[in-house]
C-alpha cells in the first residue's frame, strides 16, 4: 500500500504549493510584476485537492487541505524575495482486506524561500511586458516522521518531506489595461530524505487574464474585475523508494483552471478551480480529480 | 447697520482673496509613468509619494497612466526624487509637469 500512496502524495504537493507570489497575477503559478522596494505582499490561499479513479483497485482516496501563506518583499524595483509555509491536512482512505481505513496527519509543512529578479522590461502607457528568472529552496522544516496504528505514514502522507529541494524557472508576463498573459517554465530537483527521492518535476503554465468589469475605464483606479483562464502541464519522473525506482509514480498531467479574480488597489480575491484534461500517469498513480483554490492577498 | 455692512463686505473680500491667493499656491504635479496597468500596482507608487514632506494629496489616472500629486504652498518636487519613486516601484518614468491650482480645479485630464 505504502508503495502505491506514494505517488499520490507528491502529485497533490506539487500542484498545490508551487511557488507562486503575492502578486496580481496568475492564481496558480508566478508573475513578473514587481514587488516595489521596501513593499510588502501578502498572500493567503486556501488549497483543496481531491484525488480518487484508483486503477489499483484499493480504492484509495486521497484529500489534501492546505492553508498556504506567502509573504514578499521588494529589495528593489526588479528583485523581490519571498517566503512560503503551507499548514496542511492529509487524508488517505483505502480498502485493505476488504476494510475500510483512514491514514491521516495535520501540521505545517516544508517552508520554501525563493527570489526574483526581472531582468528585462519593456514599458509604454498601457502596456509592459517583463522576463524574470526565479530560484529557491524548499529547506524540510515540516514533520516527517508521524506515525498512526499502522506505522510511520508514507512520506507523502507526512506534512514535510525531509528533504532539501531547489526550484527554479524564468516567467514571462504581458499586461495592458484589458487583459494579461503570462507564462512560466519551472524545474524542481528533489533530493533523497528518509530512503525517499521524489522525482524531478518540470512544469509549464499559461494564464490569460481579461478584465470583464468595469467594461470602459473612467475617472480614477476602479477595482479590476478578471476572468481568469490558465494552463498547466506537469511531468513528474518516477519516484525512488530504497533506491529503486516506484514504477507507480510519476507521469504527464494536464489541468485547466479557470477562475475570478478581483483586483483592488490594496487587495486580490481570487478563486479557481484547476480540473484534469488529460493524466498519463505511471502504474497505479492515483489521478487528481480537481484542485480548487481559493484566497486573497494584499500589499502593506 | 451701515457700519455693520460695511465690515461685513471687508471681511468677505478678504476672505475670498485670501482663497484665491490659496489656490493660485498650492500646485500639483503630473507624472506619467509607463508600464502601470493595474490597481494593485498603483497602491506602492502613492505610497511612496504621500510619505515625502508636502505631499498633500496623490490620486491616480490609472487609464491614462498618469498620478497627480498635491503638493502643499512652496513645496516642490524633484524630477530625480520622482524618477528614483518610480523606478524604485518597478515601473517607468516617462514625464513630469507642474501646474497652478489643485488637479481637480483643472479638469478631468487637466
Amino acid at each position: 500500500m505504502n508503495k502505491r500512496c506514494f505517488g499520490v502524495g507528491l502529485a497533490l504537493i506539487v500542484l498545490g504549493f508551487s511557488p507562486g507570489t503575492a502578486l496580481a497575477a496568475p492564481i496558480t503559478f508566478n508573475t513578473a510584476l514587481p514587488v516595489g522596494k521596501g513593499e510588502f505582499v501578502n498572500r493567503e490561499l486556501l488549497v483543496l485537492t481531491r484525488s480518487g479513479k484508483d486503477p489499483s483497485g484499493a480504492e484509495r482516496d486521497v484529500d489534501v487541505n492546505a492553508l498556504v501563506s506567502v509573504l514578499g518583499f521588494g529589495i528593489s524595483g526588479e528583485l523581490a524575495i519571498f517566503g512560503l509555509l503551507p499548514y496542511v491536512d492529509k487524508e488517505l482512505q483505502t480498502t485493505i482486506g476488504g476494510t475500510r481505513v483512514t491514514r491521516s496527519s495535520g501540521g505545517f509543512g516544508d517552508f520554501s524561500v525563493f527570489a526574483r529578479y526581472t531582468f528585462f522590461k519593456q514599458d509604454a502607457r498601457g502596456h509592459t511586458f517583463r522576463i524574470a528568472a526565479f530560484g529557491g529552496l524548499k529547506a524540510p522544516t515540516g514533520e516527517d516522521e508521524e506515525s498512526d496504528a499502522l506505522g510511520r505514514l508514507p512520506i507523502p502522507l507526512q506534512s514535510g518531506t525531509g528533504s532539501w529541494d531547489a526550484f527554479g524557472g524564468v516567467v514571462a508576463t504581458h499586461q495592458t489595461l484589458v487583459f494579461q498573459v503570462d507564462a512560466q517554465a519551472s524545474y524542481a530537483a528533489k533530493s533523497k530524505a528518509n530512503d525517499f527521492e521524489g522525482g524531478d518535476e518540470v512544469r509549464l503554465d499559461v494564464s490569460f487574464q481579461y478584465r470583464l468589469l468595469p467594461r470602459s475605464l473612467g475617472k480614477g483606479t476602479p477595482g479590476f474585475l478578471y476572468a481568469v483562464l490558465e494552463a498547466n502541464v506537469t511531468y513528474r519522473d518516477e519516484n525512488r523508494v530504497f533506491g529503486s525506482r516506484d514504477r507507480n509514480s510519476g507521469g504527464t498531467s494536464f489541468f485547466l483552471s479557470p477562475g475570478l479574480q478581483y483586483v483592488a488597489k490594496r487587495y486580490i480575491l481570487e478563486g479557481s478551480i484547476q480540473l484534469p484534461v488529460a493524466q498519463n500517469l505511471n502504474g497505479d498513480a492515483l489521478e487528481n480529480n480537481y484542485v480548487a483554490r481559493i484566497g486573497f492577498r494584499w500589499n502593506f | 447697520m451701515t457700519t455693520f455692512v460695511r465690515l461685513f463686505a471687508v471681511v468677505m473680500t478678504a476672505a475670498v482673496l485670501y482663497a484665491g491667493d490659496a489656490i493660485a499656491d498650492n500646485s500639483h504635479y503630473l507624472v506619467q509613468v509607463d508600464g502601470m496597468n493595474c490597481p494593485f500596482c498603483v497602491y506602492g507608487i502613492e505610497k511612496q509619494f504621500k510619505k515625502l514632506d508636502g505631499v498633500e494629496h496623490v490620486e491616480t489616472e490609472l487609464a491614462l497612466g498618469q498620478i497627480s500629486v498635491e503638493v502643499a504652498d512652496g513645496v516642490t518636487l524633484s524630477e530625480e526624487t520622482v524618477r528614483q519613486i518610480i523606478r524604485d516601484a518597478g515601473f517607468t518614468f516617462n514625464s513630469m509637469t507642474q501646474h497652478k491650482g489643485r488637479h481637480s480645479d483643472h479638469g478631468e485630464n487637466d
